[in-house]
């Protein structure tokens, strides 16, 4: 009993990295309706940019996470406008783009490779003191890794539903045509989604590493199962639905990985994914947009 | 030196292999079936397994099940191990997954395949792999080099059967309605073809094809882990048949020689790769992806394009054997039409 | 000495719902073998979605289709189209990376498309092929398309592309063509010319059922109309009887 309320502890914790990982990923492909595989590796090279700037250039904590994430964020609007934006307007398959994007990934890991080399490295937040939480052992880390969770949430809830863009947003993801009539710059929409998603990307890079012993270019890899199935599991587009779908697959993960065997995670995420295409493939919540990427005619 | 070709020309034929598989559900039928290395790694494992014989007691490393089985019953095995993972894979995702959803089922099962291969070390070697693969047609010579030959021979015979099976398979009415399909499912639909069929018969045809160039590789390299058969390999393989040109067999070709060969191979004797390998592996990949970039920009069709159907020896077309003249507007015969269709066909 | 007309096509009590929306509401016709039908009515009026349930490419949630004397309800749109109902689309659904000849060869039923005949048999369908290549063909003649046989199909005229799908359809050798908006895009000289194939090709006694838009089309082609409007069907005649009817009048005219 205690192993299964540990285990719903580290679950609350994945599930907090998977959120964050998971909205933007999802409002990436439901607003510009892009698969980008290249996600995962952009995610961690905001760890490796956040080591260079911490223990290189020796500036404080957060200021390094700050500008790290910015960076991503900047990498990921160049991305979309420079490589991915071209494509689109000329008509390219998506079968093409979606190339374009692995591709991008697996470029993206060699070049990390080349300047950072392959060596492991850590970077954490907060200390090892473990708290007891009526069963429930997590580290200081871990629970500022909630809290940011939390926070990252709440000012995504705030900016979707308050804020003009927020509605903008919406509104291009469900029909871009007819938002670009009613006097919406598309474009620049389009930008400042990639920012923000490109940000929310980095966030989750970051915690992804201070949760993670060491970390290195393969991190991130197999991470993208987990977040695939969050996003489908929620509703494309949905990022309400990615919150919950990674809710529930972080608790699910962890309860496999501790009561079946240690690479469970990775494989419940995977069959949760491949269930949920198979039998019920809008997800569990409506999606922000109809256009989910490549359905057939 | 010669070694060096030989053994060039080995990873040559294994490759091309695999990137006609991947061209005959990626290029000619347009499935976006990116988890196609699996079937790599299918028929890889079952060369091993049917030849490395039953686990010794004492080795190091561990699996459920083997017989040693001389050639070229292995490799048979692997072809048909692959064609069954064809097969299932086929059945649960190609009746309704389209696009982008085929992408991630298939990426899907490849990284469920890969994760309990390393979760259970004692099913297939786990994350260490398995070594001591015996090579086919051993026992013919002792030499090094001239064990190299014969397998530069065996693998060049099997890619040549491969390859004449896929030129085959496209330049038939299948090929075509495989096309078709490709272009337009639902109009395909209204002329009596079912689209499922033929997109499983090509996921079978291409599991099992590139099972033949895993269990090839395993045997060539005698040893076996979950690397090759991982996400990344997905990539030099695409890259390969866009460069080279989707659809087309001997664009393939050309597209394998360039980036598995030339790039591939080549890049480390450049100076001052060769002195840092991991720069020479980063450069490497940076070519492939910037290739592929330019290509889809520029040249999405790729360095041969897929040809236009053709029908050299067929007999010559004599149009006044046409029905009844009377049905017909007075000109009848070729060069009239041709003359009055000049106007027509600037019609918008 | 009349002639007997049996019916080739009939839909009874059919009827489908789209996420709340009900669009096509009990409807019901009969399709005269050798006819020409016209299916018209104002936009949303269910006319595509009924075409759909017949050609077996969307379900029906109540009703029967029975075709050339068999039930077709639920059956998937390829079986369908095997027994002799083939049907266009709204948009032209050529094969666009095809050149025309094939676009043709890929429609009739032909022995090198199973795995086994396709892969060891070449001897077998190779003389198919010819024969199949001569048809398309002269059919491409007839059409006025064969000047541009080994053009590919995406590189044609909005209503070349028309052409080629009829002519394509051809080489399956249907009994039935039911032909979506076959004049939608089309520019004038050519609108004559498939008005003319539709004759000439009903005159052999292949029967129709046309959707269209443009009246004066349906008056030339179709000696009787349905008329849909939201979802069931309103009425039926000929054109000129229709234009006496007012609950025609008022359908188009809401």
């Amino acid at each position: 009993m205690s192993l299964f309320i540990e285990s719903t502890g580290f679950g609350i914790v994945v599930a907090s990295i998977l959120s964050i990982a998971a909205v933007g990923f999802t409002l990436q492909w439901g607003v510009t309706n892009i698969l980008n595989l290249a996600y995962v590796d952009f995610m961690i090279l905001t760890a490796y940019l956040d080591y260079s700037l911490t223990q290189v250039a020796g500036l404080d904590f957060w200021l390094s996470a700050i500008l790290s994430v910015l960076a991503v964020g900047g990498l990921s609007v160049a991305f979309n406008h420079f490589l991915i934006q071209p494509f689109v307007r000329r008509g390219i398959k998506f079968f093409y783009l979606l190339i374009i994007a692995f591709a991008t990934g697996t470029v993206l890991q060699y070049v990390i490779q080349s300047i950072w080399g392959s060596t492991f490295f850590n970077i954490s937040v907060g200390g090892n003191q473990s708290y007891d939480l009526g069963g429930m052992l997590l580290t200081e880390s871990q629970l500022i890794i909630i809290g940011m969770a939390l926070v990252v949430m709440f000012s995504l809830h705030m900016l979707l539903t308050r804020t003009d863009f927020g509605r903008s947003m919406r509104a291009v993801a469900i029909n871009p045509v007819l938002a670009q009539c009613s006097g919406i710059r598309t474009a620049v929409v389009l930008n400042a989604t990639w920012f923000l998603t490109g940000v929310l990307c980095g966030i989750s890079g970051l915690v992804l590493a201070f949760n993670t012993a060491t970390f290195d270019v393969n991190t991130g890899t197999v991470y993208i199962a987990q977040i695939l199935a969050a996003v489908v599991l929620g509703g494309i587009g949905s990022p309400y639905g990615a919150m919950l779908a990674a809710l529930i697959i972080g608790l699910i993960s962890e309860w496999a990985s501790a009561f079946i065997n240690p690479f469970f995670n990775v494989v419940v995420a995977l069959i949760v994914l491949v269930g949920v295409l198979l039998f019920r493939p809008e997800g569990l919540l409506r999606s922000l947009t109809t256009s989910s990427g490549g359905g057939t005619s | 030196m010669t070694a060096f070709l030989v053994t060039m020309g080995i990873y040559f034929f294994i490759d091309l292999i695999l990137v006609l598989s991947a061209n005959l559900q990626l290029g000619l039928m347009g499935m976006a079936n990116l988890g196609f290395v699996l079937f790599l790694g299918i028929g890889a494992y079952a060369a091993t397994v049917f030849s490395i014989g039953p686990e010794p007691a004492n080795s190091l490393q561990q699996y459920f099940f083997g017989v040693a089985l001389p050639f070229p019953l292995p490799i048979i095995l692997a072809i048909v191990c692959g064609m069954i993972g064809g097969l299932i894979v086929g059945l649960v995702s190609l009746y309704r997954m389209r696009g982008h959803y085929l992408a991630i089922i298939t990426l899907a099962i490849l990284t469920i395949c890969s994760t309990l291969v390393e979760g259970y070390p004692k099913f297939l070697g786990g994350s260490n792999g398995l070594t001591g693969i015996k090579q086919p047609l051993a026992s013919l010579t002792s030499s090094y080099n001239g064990y190299q030959l014969i397998f530069l021979g065996l693998s060049a015979v099997l890619c040549l059967a491969a390859f004449l099976f896929c030129q085959r398979f496209i330049h038939s009415p299948l090929g075509r309605m495989a096309k078709a399909v490709r272009e337009n499912e639902s109009a395909v639909t209204t002329l009596g073809i079912n689209p499922f069929r033929v997109r499983l018969l090509a996921t079978v045809c291409g599991g099992g094809m590139a099972a033949l160039s895993g269990a090839l590789l395993a045997e060539y390299v005698t040893a076996w882990g979950i690397a090759p058969w991982s996400f990344t390999e997905i990539f030099p393989a695409t890259a390969a048949m866009i460069i080279g040109g989707r659809g087309n067999n001997w664009g393939v070709a050309l597209g394998t020689f360039m980036t598995y060969v030339v790039v591939g191979e080549g890049l480390p004797f450049l100076p001052g790769i060769s002195a840092d390998p991991e720069l020479g592996y980063a450069i490497q990949w940076i070519i492939y992806g910037v290739a592929l970039v330019a290509f889809l920009w520029f040249r999405p069709s790729g360095l041969l394009p897929e040809r236009k159907g053709r029908w050299k020896h067929a007999p010559e077309f004599v149009p006044a054997m046409v029905s009844a003249p009377s049905d017909l507007p007075a000109a009848a015969t070729i060069a009239e039409q041709v003359a009055q269709e000049g106007v027509h066909a600037s019609d918008q | 000495m009349p002639v007997t007309s049996d019916a080739i096509l009939e839909a009874d009590g059919v009827s489908c719902a789209f996420g709340g929306v009900q669009a096509v509401d009990h409807a019901s016709l009969k399709i005269d073998r050798g006819t020409i039908t016209g299916l018209i009515g104002p936009n949303g009026a269910g006319k595509s979605t009924l075409v759909n349930i017949i050609s077996g490419h969307t379900k029906a949630q109540e009703g029967k289709i029975v075709f050339a004397g068999h039930e077709t309800t639920g059956i998937p749109a390829y079986q369908v189209a095997r027994r002799g109902l083939i049907r266009t689309f709204q948009l032209s659904s050529e094969f666009p990376n095809m050149t025309l000849l094939e676009n043709m060869l890929v429609a009739p039923r032909q022995m090198g498309t199973g795995f086994w005949n396709a892969m060891f048999r070449k001897s077998v369908w190779n003389r198919q092929e010819y024969e199949l290549l001569d048809k398309a063909r002269h059919l491409l003649v007839e059409f006025g398309l064969y000047k541009l046989a080994d053009e590919y199909a995406g590189n044609l005229s909005g209503g070349q592309k028309r052409l080629l799908e009829i002519a394509r359809a051809l080489m399956a050798d249907p009994t039935m063509l039911v032909l979506d908006e076959p004049m939608a895009g089309v520019a004038g000289v050519l609108i004559d010319r498939l008005v003319d194939h539709i004759l000439e090709l009903n005159r052999s006694g292949l029967t129709f059922l046309v959707i269209e838009h443009d009246l004066e089309v349906v008056d030339r082609l179709c000696e009787n109309v349905y008329v849909m409007a939201q979802g069931s069907v309103l009425a039926y005649g000929s054109m000129s009887d229709l234009r006496q009817n007012e609950s025609v009048l008022e359908a188009y005219l809401d």
